[in-house]
């Protein structure tokens, strides 16, 4: 079942990913085979839908180990899906190897998180953004004024391209990063925790110029973070991922201001506000995020819960359509509506 | 968009190096910083600058012939002859400038070899992985179960003596080192994130080897490279010791001192003066290598500039 | 009211830091001044290159002395400057009155031992050099501390089989290293204390740390980004947790971080530092509510609290200076939107009207 379409645009989804899955085995001993022990797995990503639109944002936000940087990987098939499907712009990709596969990656592309890693010591910045296209083998002529292009899109003077990474400051490679994906005239990006090594006054400058980018070419993005407030701003609709699952779909401004989930509540009311006077953490909600081997059963978020009840440790609750455009995977979403604290008709935990 | 008059894009400006010559002098300024490493680097640009002149003028700036026999036999050393002259009267002084070029075209020679093989066999098997890492890690570890020196005189034994064979005896020793140095870099990149932004962008597997793993390993092999020389010096040096090297009458060092030996108590100049040209290289390069290793941890680099 | 009590903690001194090599000098501080008094929170705010970690060592003496000098100033604790000490009594004065915390607990940790023997052996150190050691029945009187493995009898003093080497805890630190653990929220702490730090979570990693630094009941604790490697939802607890020993054990903290909203939840005081110099000094309400300093209105601005619909971020122009060649007079005036001449040709000093606030300005304080 898929989270439905964004309504503000008509073309159609972009991007569909029905129930991906994608385990890593833990290698244990050798004799373990012999004991009648299975292989365990890590559960990086459970089970998840989504659709993105062209033009559009998703925010996938989430804590560590919640699998979502594992999710953008699969979705550009960095990693073979361990089962599920995915189909961009109509076409199957989830199967794809080879020659195939490589052909995609001109419309699929990713920017890395650490601008000090994703770019080659050893390569000047003309060769590190042209490398995609090289990839592909075109003429020298194409591939130097697609350098400019993107060079002049993301704000870098032109002699950069004779330099080397190290003598830029880290919102400058980052730039050299987004110059790398955009050279090939990508539809889809994935960005994953962009902003995150990066300058708090620098990030808002890549977050601008990004939102720039996206309206002047067109591209739909999968943005990947643990931030709260920088998916408020980029995005037009956010899912919240836990332990591998989605909990929350929804649009940006009515998942964070009335949650459907009490992960989603707990997250909200964590992000430290630049205001003194509203401190943060003074709930009672604590633990700690699960194993993503053997993940709890029932609802993987009852351990922390403070509403969990039987049912959740039991059940595990699917995502549903709770409302028009709002998905919940929480057995009692419907009485979260109003805001937790306003919800008479869930008795304390452990009833 | 920018262009120049005649319309070509600017970034197409410019031939440019691929190295960056600012971390270059980075590098000789740390290996100047230290008396120690500055007398390696002299010694070993002395030692290659010797070799390649009398390479290239095939001896003739000699003031004396190499294997002229004279009969100035085992006289001790003097102005005329500052290091004495051996059993068959040739200037010991001569012979050890002569000595040169095998000293450097062997061990030159056979690295050659080596760390392209280790560089190629390394990478694949570090990147790669699987089966074809197995075999090549596999057929290294039989090269490695060998003496290096056993291994290399028999196969010395079975070519035959002399100077071209004592390079295909010893690469095959020295080879396998680099396959495991390689490969290990290899694996400790490979969970770089521009490894990944690279596949990412959709390169095959034999431009990413070519085009970010081996730049990026190249230094540490040479480093490994430089300090390895001496220990080829030495190792060449005993196999003409042993007569498998190369033969009478060259003046490579190993060679002359064994031929002097007998003479080490009334002429001891004369196998003792070859065997110090064996140290002081080996040393110069050792100590030069040890100071690259130093000059290439980004700690001190940041301390230079 | 003692004597004690009404003299700062803490006084920091027009210092300056200066990182020097063969080619290079780097004003890491530049002349940076602050107090901190007894029970007080202060967070330092600033971005990379701004110094604030710079500042947080030489507090505790822990900088690499080459290639760092410190050119001027001094840091007055308790009245004696601790840049000058020689290291032997600097080594008694961390720990017991000045601790520090740092932002990856994992390697702050020593793998090899549990975490209930690291927090026992802070204990001892607090209980040694208050010379009211008393080793329990069950210690060996062995000044060779060689504790081996785990097990829960061993931290409880129970006696253990014969021929093993390793050293017993007293019962008594053995129940406060729990009580400790529990009182920084960790579940099961009699299980916990029998864990090697690599089996724990970053969130955990940083209370352990936090317990070792607080159980020598330090006056003086300072946190070099104590929650910038953790989630949002345990940077919340962490937090709280801070609040807390502070009211609880009566410790002055000095938080160091890049992010002002963490600066806002804990501290009393707030000092906003920029390419090594103090910008802005203010009591945490005004300084939120009217930033003097237009560096700190710019890092304010950028945090994204808008929604997409709303607009653009008002993001501060250009990158924060290469402190090789810092720019002339004000560090932050080619980045600064009210710039005027005298911003380019003199610097600034900070002004403080009233004491405690203040910025470094012209803007503000035409000096």
């Amino acid at each position: 079942m898929l989270p439905e379409v964004s309504p503000m645009t008509e073309d159609g989804s972009l991007l569909v990913v029905d129930r991906l899955v994608k385990y890593f085995p833990v290698h244990g001993s050798f004799t373990d085979r012999f004991r009648g022990r299975r292989p365990l797995h890590v559960h990086a990503v459970d089970g998840v839908s989504l659709a993105i639109a062209r033009n559009e944002t998703l925010g996938v936000v989430g804590e560590s180990g919640s699998g979502k940087t594992t999710l953008g990987r699969t979705v550009l098939m960095l990693e073979k899906p361990t089962s599920g499907s995915m189909t961009f712009a109509g076409r199957q990709i989830s199967a794809l190897s080879g020659d195939q596969l490589r052909q995609l990656r001109k419309r699929m592309q990713i920017v890395f998180q650490n601008p000090y890693s994703s770019l080659d010591p050893r390569a000047r910045v003309r060769d590190i953004i042209a490398e995609p296209l090289r990839a592909f083998g075109s003429p020298r002529a194409v591939i130097d004024e697609e350098v400019e292009r993107v060079l002049d899109a993301v704000n870098l003077p032109e002699d950069s391209v004779f330099r080397f990474p190290h003598e830029f400051s880290g919102g400058q490679r980052q730039r050299i990063a987004i110059a790398r994906a955009l050279v090939v005239s990508p539809e889809f990006v994935v960005l994953d925790e962009p902003t995150s090594a990066l300058d708090s006054s620098v990030q808002a400058q890549i977050l601008n110029l990004l939102r720039k980018i996206q309206d002047d070419m067109g591209l739909s993005f999968m943005l990947i973070t643990h931030n709260v407030d920088v998916v408020k701003f980029m995005a037009h609709r956010i899912a919240v991922m836990y332990c591998g699952k989605f909990v929350e779909v929804g649009a940006t401004r009515a998942v964070l201001e009335s949650p459907l989930h009490p992960y989603t509540s707990l997250l909200v009311a964590s992000v430290p506000r630049p205001d003194p006077t509203k401190k943060v953490g003074e709930t009672a909600m604590s633990g700690e995020v699960p194993s993503a081997v053997d993940p709890p059963a029932g609802c993987r978020f009852n351990p922390r819960c403070p509403y969990a009840q039987d049912v959740c440790r039991r059940e595990e609750p699917p995502l549903r359509e709770v409302a028009p455009g709002r998905w919940s995977a929480c057995h009692f979403a419907e009485d979260l509506r109003g805001g937790p604290k306003a919800s008479p008709s869930l008795p304390a935990a452990g009833a | 968009m920018s262009r120049t008059g005649d319309g070509t894009p600017l970034v197409r400006r410019r031939r440019l190096l691929p190295f960056d010559p600012k971390e270059t002098a980075i590098t000789l300024r740390i290996l100047r910083s230290s008396a120690v490493t500055t007398a390696g680097l002299v010694i070993v640009v002395g030692f290659v600058v010797l070799a390649v002149v009398l390479w290239l003028t095939n001896d003739s700036v000699l003031p004396y012939s190499p294997y002229a026999i004279t009969p100035a036999l085992l006289l001790p050393p003097s102005l005329a002859h500052p290091f004495g002259t051996d059993n068959l009267g040739r200037d010991v002084f001569v012979r050890v400038l002569a000595g040169a070029p095998y000293d450097a075209e062997v061990p030159l020679a056979v690295l050659a070899i080596a760390v392209t093989l280790g560089l190629l066999s390394g990478t694949v098997a570090g990147y790669v992985g699987g089966k074809i890492e197995e075999l090549i890690m596999r057929i290294t570890d039989v090269f490695l179960a060998f003496p290096g020196l056993v291994l290399a005189l028999a196969i010395a034994d079975s070519l035959g003596a002399g100077v071209n064979t004592s390079i295909l005896a010893l690469a095959p020793v020295w080879w396998p080192t680099y396959t495991r140095l390689a490969r290990g870099e290899t694996l400790s990149i490979k969970s770089q994130q521009y490894m990944e932004a690279s596949r990412a962008s959709g390169q095959r597997t034999r431009y990413i080897i070519f085009h970010h793993v081996v730049p990026n390993i190249i230094p540490v092999l040479l480093v490994y490279a430089t300090i390895d020389f001496g220990n080829i010096i030495l190792t060449f040096s005993v196999l003409s010791f042993l007569g498998v090297g190369a033969q009478v009458p060259l003046p490579e060092w190993g060679l002359s001192t064994v031929q002097q030996e007998q003479y080490l108590t009334s002429a001891p100049w004369a196998p003792i003066m070859p065997g110090l040209a064996i140290l002081a290289v080996a040393l110069g390069f050792a100590l030069l290598g040890d100071g690259l290793r130093d000059a290439l941890d980004p700690k001190t680099r940041s301390l230079f500039g | 009211m003692g004597e004690e009590e009404r003299r700062p903690l803490l006084e920091v001194k027009g210092l300056t830091v200066t990182y020097r090599s063969a080619v290079k000098s780097i004003r890491a501080l530049d002349g940076v001044s602050l107090t901190v008094d007894p029970s007080e929170i202060i967070a330092i705010v600033g971005e990379s290159g701004s110094g604030k970690s710079t500042l947080g060592l030489s507090i505790i003496n822990l900088l690499q002395k080459p290639p760092a000098v410190v050119d001027g100033g001094e840091v007055l604790f308790r009245g004696r400057d601790v840049t000058k000490l020689p290291e032997r009594e600097m080594a008694s004065v961390r720990g017991t009155s000045i601790s520090m915390i740092f932002q990856d607990p994992l390697s702050s940790l020593d793998p090899v031992y549990t975490v209930g023997e690291q927090i026992a052996e802070a204990i001892e150190m607090r209980e040694r050099r208050a010379s009211t050691w008393n080793p329990g029945p069950f210690a060996r009187r062995d000044p060779d501390l060689a504790p081996s493995g785990g097990g829960l009898g061993r931290v409880v003093g129970v006696r253990m089989p014969r021929g093993d080497r390793g050293r017993r805890v007293p019962r008594a630190h053995a129940e406060e290293v729990i009580e400790a653990l529990r009182r920084v929220q960790i579940a099961d702490p009699e299980r916990v204390i029998d864990r090697y730090p690599h089996e724990l979570s970053g969130g955990m990693a940083q209370r352990v740390m936090i317990t070792n630094a607080m159980v020598q009941r330090p006056a003086l604790l300072i946190a070099d980004e104590p929650t910038s490697a953790l989630d949002v939802t345990t940077q919340a607890q962490v937090l709280r947790l801070m609040r807390e020993m502070r009211r609880e054990i009566g410790s002055s903290i000095l938080l160091v971080t890049h992010d002002l909203a963490v600066a806002a939840q804990v501290a009393d005081r707030v000092v906003v530092m920029y390419a090594g110099e103090t910008v802005e000094v203010a009591e945490v309400g005004r300084l939120f509510e009217a930033p003097l300093h237009p560096y700190t209105e710019g890092l304010l601005n950028s945090i994204p609290r808008k929604y997409r619909e709303e607009g653009r971020l008002d993001a501060i122009p250009g990158d924060v200076p290469d402190l090789r060649s810092p720019p002339s007079g004000c560090r932050f005036h080619p980045r600064c939107p009210h710039a005027f001449e005298r911003c380019a040709k003199e610097r600034p000093v900070l002004v403080e009207p009233e004491p405690g606030r203040g910025a470094a300005c012209f803007l503000r304080y035409p000096q």
